[in-house]
């Protein structure tokens, strides 16, 4: 066959070529081989060369296809091009028509051409033995993307490629690169299936895709553990009466309410909840959603179920929410029990006030008449006898009183409310003094005492201890009682001082509780209730107390009125 | 003491407390006559004229009434409230004398109007001292409605 033809004939011997061309090219899908074919199919018939190269992902370029007659020029153009690798820079050739995107035409391979186009001497002079008269580089471009190049070059036939032979080698180029493209893409959607059918068998999640046709076309491994395989194929209606499901409290689900299908009726049904009794295992609890699955353009194409076991969690929550169940019963029980001991508290403390005080005030009012109205009827004796009575029921009234009032600091509802202890502490200091108006006291009082707290409670506490501090420096000449604050770990502590008799370490964890005395009576009266009551303003502050002292020297008191990293005491 | 010659109505089960503030008015040179009722209906039954008190003329009120709080059958707090109840008595000057100072019985008290509200001393001196006050106060000092017509009628 010769490429000289009349016009006629060539267009027609064109047009078979092209046919015999598409026909190739959807022969298969491995563009590899198509391509091989395609390029000796092309020789001789439109060219006596025929190459095809590739840009590879990386950009380089390489080689796919040689076409010629004669099997020993393919070979010897393929160790030439190993030798004289194409300059990915060049005015001409392969990567420049990939760089431009344009075909080439060189109708006439002239001496300048190829002086131009190869400067090495001995290169020039093989290629001038291959004898090269015209040649045509098209791009082959698919989608906008540069897939690679179609070369066809006259040699031995010493045709010269005019336009026609150039938009056929175009119309060759486009139905080349659309055969990539297709097998390119065809591949990774395979490669992407697979990937995805790998991902979903592995998760965690079971998962069962169901069709537009309510079959179930796919379910994963985790899936098909829980339902079993058999289900694939079938329609869900039959699933659904294959593998009973029940909702977490034990109802078994209605067959008619599948979230399938309201998943193909457009819904996301989310929160599902399943109950599985699978042999061996039993009762498995699942949690799981039902979506639509659209195609890209829209349209629905199915639907999927995705769930997961939550049995370990059902049960811990479960086991929790009994717990909690549990600990409210017990913490209402608690309660109940707290507020009837409260109120036997209370009526308590209201018989303690009127009932334990009513036959002190006869003993003590009728020892008082005999001492004023039957003080004859005595002798000196008889008469501080009397007295005594007289002393320890007046004794016993003020223990009464003191525990009432320890009492009623533990059961009263408490006001939370700015309070300046400063000028409260002063009126404190001003009642003493009126009291017990001989003593020589400086009480150093710091300015801005102001704390958050019950303003009456802290009144008692404060009437305790700078009452206390009072008491036991009474046999000072001079007394100093300080109040004020310090700073700790940002918490603020405050501290009653003084220089009186102070009192033994030893016993300070026996301080504050009731009844306990660290002084003779004779030397300081007093209930031993104060500085137990005085704790327990602290502790319903949610601070705490403590107290340094040395004996002779004196004592400080530190308490703080909210918690801290230590806890209340 | 310029004292109106009105009676006091102690309401008072107690007998020794009875008596001991019987004593203390007796210090404070009260003269007035003391009317003693031991609960709260033989109270009541004396201001209305019922009961024992049956045909008693119930315009004759007491220049003040002295009530304690813990009574057998009707107690001090539900006299009070009758008492404000009932028009005859409802400006009755009335004064809790009570072993009690609990916040819950003050604050009921007050609610009912009630004119003092005074806690029994364990100690006879101070409670001799506080019924000298109230004798004076409430005896001699303190004018109530209704009581200078009568008293001049």
């Amino acid at each position: 066959m010769t490429l000289a033809l009349v016009d006629i004939e060539r267009a027609g011997a064109r047009q078979q070529f092209l046919a015999d061309a598409v026909a190739l090219l959807a022969s298969s899908l491995d563009y590899n081989t198509t391509l091989t074919s395609l390029a000796n199919l092309a020789v001789p018939r439109i060219a006596d060369w025929c190459s095809i190269d590739m840009l590879n992902e990386n950009g380089s370029i390489s080689t796919l296809a040689v076409a010629h007659v004669d099997p020993a020029k393919i070979e010897f153009a393929r160790r030439l091009q190993e030798r004289f690798p194409p300059d990915p820079l060049g005015q001409h050739g392969v990567s420049h028509v990939i760089r431009t995107g344009e075909s080439e035409l060189v109708r006439e391979i002239d001496e300048v051409l190829l002086r131009q186009a190869i400067p090495d001497e001995e290169f020039l002079a093989i290629i001038r033995e291959l004898g090269l008269r015209s040649s045509m580089m098209v791009p082959l471009k698919a989608r906008g993307q540069m897939l690679g190049v179609l070369t066809l070059i006259a040699a031995e036939s010493g045709h010269l490629f005019d336009a026609d032979d150039l938009s056929l080698a175009e119309e060759l180029a486009s139905r080349a690169a659309l055969t990539i493209d297709n097998a390119r893409l065809y591949r990774q959607a395979q490669r992407v299936a697979a990937e995805q059918t790998a991902v979903m068998e592995r998760i965690t999640d079971g998962l069962v895709i169901v069709n537009t046709a309510e079959e179930i076309t796919f379910m994963n491994d985790m899936g098909r553990r829980f339902f079993g395989s058999g289900l694939v194929g079938q329609s869900v209606d039959t699933a659904a009466r294959q593998v009973q499901t029940f909702t977490w409290e034990g109802r078994p689900h209605e067959p008619g309410d599948l979230p399938s299908r309201r998943a193909l009726h457009g819904e996301t049904v989310v929160d599902l909840e399943w109950k599985v009794m699978l042999p061996d295992v039993g009762a498995m609890y699942l949690q799981g959603s039902a979506s639509p699955v659209d195609a890209e353009d829209g349209t629905r194409i199915g639907a999927v179920i995705a769930f997961r076991d939550v049995t370990e969690r059902k049960r811990a929550d479960d086991e929790l929410r009994r717990l909690g169940a549990e600990l409210e019963q017990r913490v209402v029980e608690r309660t109940i029990e707290l507020e009837s001991a409260n109120k036997e508290l209370e009526s308590f403390a209201y018989s303690v006030s009127h009932d334990l005080r009513a036959p002190l005030r006869s003993m003590d009012g009728f020892s008082q008449v005999l001492v004023e109205r039957y003080a004859d009827k005595f002798d000196e004796r008889g008469t501080r006898y009397l007295n005594h009575i007289r002393d320890a029921a007046q004794e016993m009234g003020g223990l009464i009183d003191a525990l009432l009032q320890l009492s009623r600091v533990t059961r009263g509802e408490m006001q939370r409310e700015r309070v300046d202890l400063t000028p409260l502490t002063q009126s404190i200091g001003e009642q003493l003094r009126k009291m017990d108006p001989g003593r020589d006291v400086t009480l150093g009082i710091a300015n801005g005492l102001v704390t958050t707290g019950d303003a009456q409670l802290l009144r008692i506490m404060l009437e305790n201890l700078i009452g206390n501090a009072w008491k036991f420096s009474r046999q000072n000449l001079n007394t100093y009682i300080e109040f004020g604050l310090i700073r700790q770990d940002r918490i603020p502590i405050f501290f009653v001082r003084d220089n009186g008799a102070g009192f033994d370490m030893t016993y300070e964890n026996k301080l504050f509780t009731p009844f306990q005395r660290l002084h003779a009576a004779s030397d300081f009266e007093g209930t031993g209730i104060g500085l137990a009551t005085v704790q327990r303003i602290v502790r319903r502050h949610g601070g705490r107390i403590w107290a340094e002292s040395t004996v002779g020297q004196g004592s400080t008191f530190y308490f703080t009125l909210q918690p801290d990293q230590q806890g209340a005491a | 003491m310029n004292v109106d010659a009105g009676v006091i109505l102690l309401v008072e089960d107690n007998p020794r407390d009875e008596e001991l503030t019987l004593l203390a008015l007796e210090d404070s040179r009260v003269a007035n006559e003391v009317v003693v009722a031991h609960d709260g209906v033989e109270a009541l039954d004396y201001l209305f004229g019922t009961g024992a008190y049956e045909g008693r003329d119930t315009a004759d009120l007491p220049q003040v009434v002295l009530l304690d709080l813990k009574l057998p059958r009707i107690d001090g707090l539900e006299v009070l409230e009758r008492l404000r109840a009932d028009a005859r008595t409802e400006l009755l000057p009335v004064v809790i004398l009570t072993s009690s100072d609990e916040e819950s019985d003050l604050l009921r008290s007050y609610r009912l109007h009630v004119n003092s509200y005074i806690r029994k001393p364990v100690d006879f001196v101070q409670f001799n001292d506080v019924v000298a006050q109230l004798g004076l106060y409430w005896l001699v000092l303190n004018r109530s409605p209704g009581r200078q017509w009568r008293r001049s009628g």
